[in-house]
């Protein structure tokens, strides 16, 4: 079976050789390691081997011709072989890569003019649509990619040396307008500069915004996400925004010993443990909060100008201790209402705050369920919040925030020990409450708190 | 509407205002049998005698004296200057005298004098005959300069420089004294000191003045064909200078060019530039910039003083370049 | 004359006190020229003169309070304090400046002339200047015009030698400025300008030919500046003898020469002199007292609408 001896590769960089001259004619004999000719690579005249032996039955690429590494240049075989085809299918192989070679250099001449004019300046970009579109007929890939990359190279020069941003007064005032960090805007004039249309641009889609620093990373930008406001968003931001800047609110702060209610809770869930409810399940156990709440109902009692409202040309004092319990819920917040609290058992309590929790989070509170608490109480101490100030539930006259039981150095008879506290702070209206009245109510809460024996009054 | 020449119009506002008031009078070089060297003049002799249409040697130093002079004892001369290059050799008696006049006096002797003449370049006249001069007078204090580009403006806006109480330098050019345009038949006035839209757009204003607004509305035409909307603001009066109209202009369109045939170092579009961003910083989207003869004394060769000119290639390609 | 001479005089000593400013040009010594050639005047003439117009001025009878305030800068002065001691001007008694560049109100004055001739009016123009002058364009030009369209104005040269540092004879081509006359077939005169009658009787042929329609006449007078150019020049470029020996040709000595000739008591003469020292005391008085122009006047009278 006749071989096709082909173009070797003769020098690592080599791609392609132009044979000088035959060493063995039409009819020779060959074996391997013969010198079959002399080829002129890009670095020298080397001898190219044959790596076949029989006669050499036709030689496809003449003296004088160009062939790349790897095409047929030559067909050994026994002496009496047919090799016509042969001869017939090298000679088209070796014309059919030539046509494409000499067109992918072609391209790869083009492109690279492209690509210094490119970076030049993008306005030669526009200014050369034709030799574009040349290269693209031929070969797309190349240039395409040289347009996609090579715009945004030049767009890092709108952060200068100097770290300035380069960009239009009218861009300037325009951004300053819309409220817009002109940073994050990518700049299309000259020296990417930031233009009008750029600002206009990123108002339309913020998602292009760039994030180009001086040394040439990209970072993972995730996306900008619009959020449509639900209909509670809008009540949160509507009744919280009146009441921030309505009420003239004031803060007042206690930190108590939480090692009494601590210590309480747990002989209380543990006693309890010892019961079951009808249905043979087990107590649910109560929680600090739930404590809190009584602690809260039975103080507001005793300071009834905490349980009040601002009503225009009146304050109310409410006979009934509502007490609002913050609930927080997807994409929002709410407040269900724990009625007639002060005249409710620790257990009654934590069921029924059990049950609003739920619901609310089920989002089944009915509008009477969450409408119309005295006093309303907030517990970010599970979050691990040490101390936070709450915005008044209007028309309340006061919040009180629970930040989350922390160990810490105490001073107890003069020495230092490990202790429990808890911060308490209550936002007053200051239009109803006075600061010596939230300071008599905290100080009462506190004494419920410090000695939790009294929740069962 | 009438359709006449720009040297038509401007005979038409001296002989008209000479018709009503005899203290006015025409005095230059063959502004009187010549018929005026640009035939601005043509007639005037036959309306209104040696007396008032007065043929002058060449002595432009003397006879704009002589103009200044006779303005001080209230007559009210027209002084024509062939062409501003030769109002070089009479400069000393325009902004020494007459520009000063007034206030060296205390206000005792207004000048009402008008200078007129072609300037700019006229069509291959080389360098000492294509000059434009209106920076020159436009930093003095005293005077008035007035460039009208078509002949309805140069009409109207002579007539008022005739009746104004001041030294004003008026600014004609040869290549537009046989342009035609409409003119009202009724008779009218122009205010000194307001521009004038020449042409409406949004993309980017040209602000000219003078032979240059052909360059610029040429170009404007061509633009349109490639979807760019150029606002044109013919400045008609460089001082007084429309500072309004400057900034109305470039708050409408974000973008400023200024086309002018003088040169670029402290030509009078260098203090356009100056109002431009200082007056409408914040609404500029670009740098102003300038298309003005090249900065070298016009040559002879035609193609050489076309390329030089702020011709409407140049003014395309600058606004091309300014809208990427 | 006299009284211009203690005007003068006045001024060097406000000059050199620091009350007047910028160049001062005296017209100590040239009396009997300005005198004797405006009194060749009548009312409805015209005045042009140079940056040396204190004489002129005086002669053509401007108020001296004002003109010594203008000289102080005061708003009082008759520019208003816009012009100083190179530019008064006197619109109602045809006093037309006052001019600072060298020869380029000659034009000026033709002008004058020609306006007068175009409103057929019976006024003459009498143009001042130096032998300096004669050398500038606008003196040619001025003089061919106002030549060949006959012009009622009188050019006078007031040929003091010295223009500036330079001797006539360096810059002159010819004899004398009144060969230029010639050149432009004008009407021409050449006298002494130290006896003031002598002056008025020439010149007043002059006018009178000017305001018969027969054209210009360039009159030549030779006199001398007894100081400087103007109160910075030393005057180094001649002698202290050729100063004396035309201090000697003194105007005012030949005037109280001739007035004793003629008999004028002493005592009048002492009179009219107290009472020049007294108008004089009057004006330095008037422009001490009076105010600077106020900043809000800056912008008025640039234009004929500001006021």
């Amino acid at each position: 079976m006749a071989k096709i001896a082909e173009m070797t590769q003769l020098s690592p960089t080599m791609t392609e050789g132009t044979i000088v001259n035959w060493l063995k004619k039409v009819g020779d004999s060959v074996s391997p390691g013969d010198i079959l000719a002399e080829v002129e690579t890009d670095k020298a005249v080397m001898e190219m081997e044959a790596y076949d032996s029989g006669t050499l039955l036709a030689i496809i690429a003449d003296a004088g011709s160009k062939i790349a590494v790897g095409l047929p240049v030559a067909i050994i075989g026994k002496s009496d072989e047919d090799v016509a085809k042969l001869i017939e299918d090298s000679k088209k192989k070796i014309s059919q890569v030539s046509a494409s070679s000499s067109s992918e250099s072609k391209t790869t001449e083009e492109s690279k003019p492209e690509q210094t004019k490119e970076t030049k300046s993008e306005s030669k970009i526009k200014a050369e649509p034709e030799k574009d579109k040349e290269s693209e007929e031929v070969t797309p890939t190349p240039s395409e990619i040289n347009k996609k990359e090579k715009p945004s190279e030049t767009q890092d020069t709108d952060f200068t040396a100097t770290g300035r941003i380069l960009a239009s007064p009218l861009a300037k005032a325009l951004a300053l307008e819309k409220s817009i960090d002109i940073k994050r805007v990518k700049g299309t004039g000259p020296a990417g500069r930031i233009l009008q249309r750029d600002v206009l641009a990123y108002l339309e889609n913020p998602n292009s915004s760039k994030a180009k620093s001086n040394t040439n990373l990209s970072f993972e930008i995730a996306d900008d996400i619009e959020k449509p406001i639900s209909g509670m968003r809008k009540v949160i931001a509507e009744r919280l925004t009146s009441s921030k800047v309505n009420l003239p609110h004031f803060y007042l702060n206690i930190e108590i010993d939480a090692s009494p209610i601590v210590a309480f809770r747990e002989r209380f869930n543990s006693a309890l443990a010892q019961f079951k409810n009808s249905d043979e399940t087990s107590v649910s156990k109560i929680s600090i909060n739930d404590c809190i709440v009584k602690a809260v109902a039975l103080s507001l009692r005793k300071h009834p100008q905490v349980n009040a409202s601002w009503q225009k040309d009146k304050i109310m004092e409410y006979g009934r201790v509502d007490i609002g319990i913050a609930v927080s819920i997807e994409d929002g917040l709410i407040t269900p209402v724990l009625r007639n609290a002060n005249q409710q058992s620790l257990i009654g309590i934590s069921e029924e705050i059990k049950l609003l929790a739920d619901k609310a989070k089920k989002r089944k509170l009915k509008p009477e369920e969450f409408s119309n608490s005295t006093f309303t109480i907030s517990n970010l101490g599970m979050f691990g919040i040490s101390f936070f100030t709450a915005i008044i539930n209007e028309p309340e006259a006061a919040i009180l925030a629970v930040g989350t039981i922390e160990e810490k150095p105490v001073v107890k008879d003069g020495q230092i020990i490990a202790g429990k506290t808890m911060a308490l702070t209550l936002s007053c209206d200051h239009r109803v409450v006075d600061g010596a009245e939230g300071a008599k109510f905290l100080a009462t809460l506190r004494k419920f708190l410090e000695n939790p024996e009294l929740l069962a009054s | 509407m009438g359709n006449v020449t720009y040297r038509e119009a401007l005979n038409r506002a001296m002989v008209e205002e000479m018709q009503k008031d005899p203290l006015i009078f025409l005095m230059g070089e063959e502004v009187g049998h010549y018929q005026g060297a640009y035939k601005v003049s043509q007639g005037m002799l036959d309306k209104f005698g040696e007396a008032r249409v007065i043929d002058t040697p060449i002595s432009e130093n003397g006879f704009a004296g002589i103009g200044v002079g006779s303005a001080m004892t209230g007559l009210r001369p027209i002084i024509e200057f062939m062409t501003w290059n030769f109002s070089l050799v009479a400069i000393d008696q325009i902004i020494n005298s007459a520009a000063k006049m007034l206030y060296m006096s205390g206000g005792q002797f207004p000048m009402p004098i008008v200078f007129r003449g072609a300037g700019g370049a006229g069509g291959r006249l080389a360098a000492q005959h294509s000059q434009a001069f209106e920076s020159w007078y436009a930093h003095i204090p005293g005077l008035k300069v007035i460039a009208p580009a078509t002949p309805k403006d140069a009409c109207g806006l002579l007539k008022s420089s005739i009746l104004d109480n001041n030294p004003t330098i008026f600014i004609e050019s040869e290549v537009l004294y046989g342009m035609k345009g409409e003119i009202p038949d009724e008779e009218f006035y122009i205010p000194l000191g307001k521009a004038d839209i020449k042409r409406e757009g949004s993309d980017i204003s040209i602000i000219t003045w003078s032979r240059a607004l052909g360059f610029s509305m040429e170009a404007a035409e061509d633009l349109a064909k490639e979807g760019i909307n150029v606002e044109v603001l013919d400045l008609r009066s460089l001082r007084p200078l429309d500072i309004d109209a400057i900034v109305q202009t470039v708050r409408k369109t974000n973008r400023a060019v200024i086309v002018e045939e003088g040169w670029p170092m402290a030509g009078f579009g260098a203090h356009v530039a100056y109002v431009i961003q200082k007056e409408a910083f914040d609404y500029l989207d670009h740098p102003v910039e300038r298309v003005t003869q090249r900065d070298v004394p016009m040559s002879y060769a035609a193609n050489l003083e076309r390329e030089s000119l702020p011709n409407a290639t140049r003014i395309k390609e600058k606004i091309r370049s300014m809208l990427e | 004359m006299l009284l211009i001479r203690k005007f003068e005089e006045a001024c060097a000593k406000g000059y050199s006190t620091g009350k007047i400013g910028g160049f001062l040009h005296l017209y100590i010594g040239q009396e009997a020229v300005g005198v004797g050639s405006i009194a060749a005047l009548q009312e409805q003439d015209y005045i042009v003169s140079t940056y040396r117009d204190h004489g002129h001025a005086i002669a053509r009878g401007l108020d001296l309070k004002a003109m010594m305030a203008e000289l102080y800068g005061k708003r009082t002065g008759t520019s208003k304090g816009n012009g100083g001691s190179m530019h008064f001007f006197d619109k109602e008694k045809h006093f037309m400046g006052g001019h600072g560049i060298v020869g380029g109100h000659i034009s000026l004055a033709a002008g004058i002339a020609f306006s007068s001739k175009y409103k057929k009016e019976d006024s003459v123009t009498m143009c001042f200047f130096g032998e300096g002058a004669a050398n500038i364009g606008s003196f040619h030009e001025g003089l061919n015009l106002a030549a060949i369209w006959k012009l009622p104005v009188v050019f006078i040269c007031e040929n003091n030698h010295y223009a500036m540092g330079t001797p006539e004879y360096k810059a002159l081509s010819v004899k004398d400025v009144s060969i230029r006359a010639v050149a432009y077939n004008i009407a021409r005169d050449r006298i002494e300008g130290d006896e003031v009658r002598k002056v008025r009787d020439h010149i007043k042929v002059a006018v009178d030919r000017a305001r018969r329609g027969e054209g210009p006449t360039l009159v030549e007078v030779s006199t001398y500046r007894f100081r400087g150019h103007s109160m910075s020049d030393p005057a180094k470029y001649r002698t202290k003898e050729e100063l004396e020996t035309h201090k000697k040709r003194d105007p005012l000595f030949k005037a109280f020469g001739d007035l004793i000739d003629a008999k004028v008591p002493k005592e009048d003469l002492s009179k009219f002199e107290e009472e020049i020292n007294l108008k004089i005391e009057d004006a330095v008085q008037f422009a001490e007292e009076s105010e600077e122009p106020p900043l809000s006047w800056m912008y008025n009278h640039v234009l004929a609408e500001d006021k």
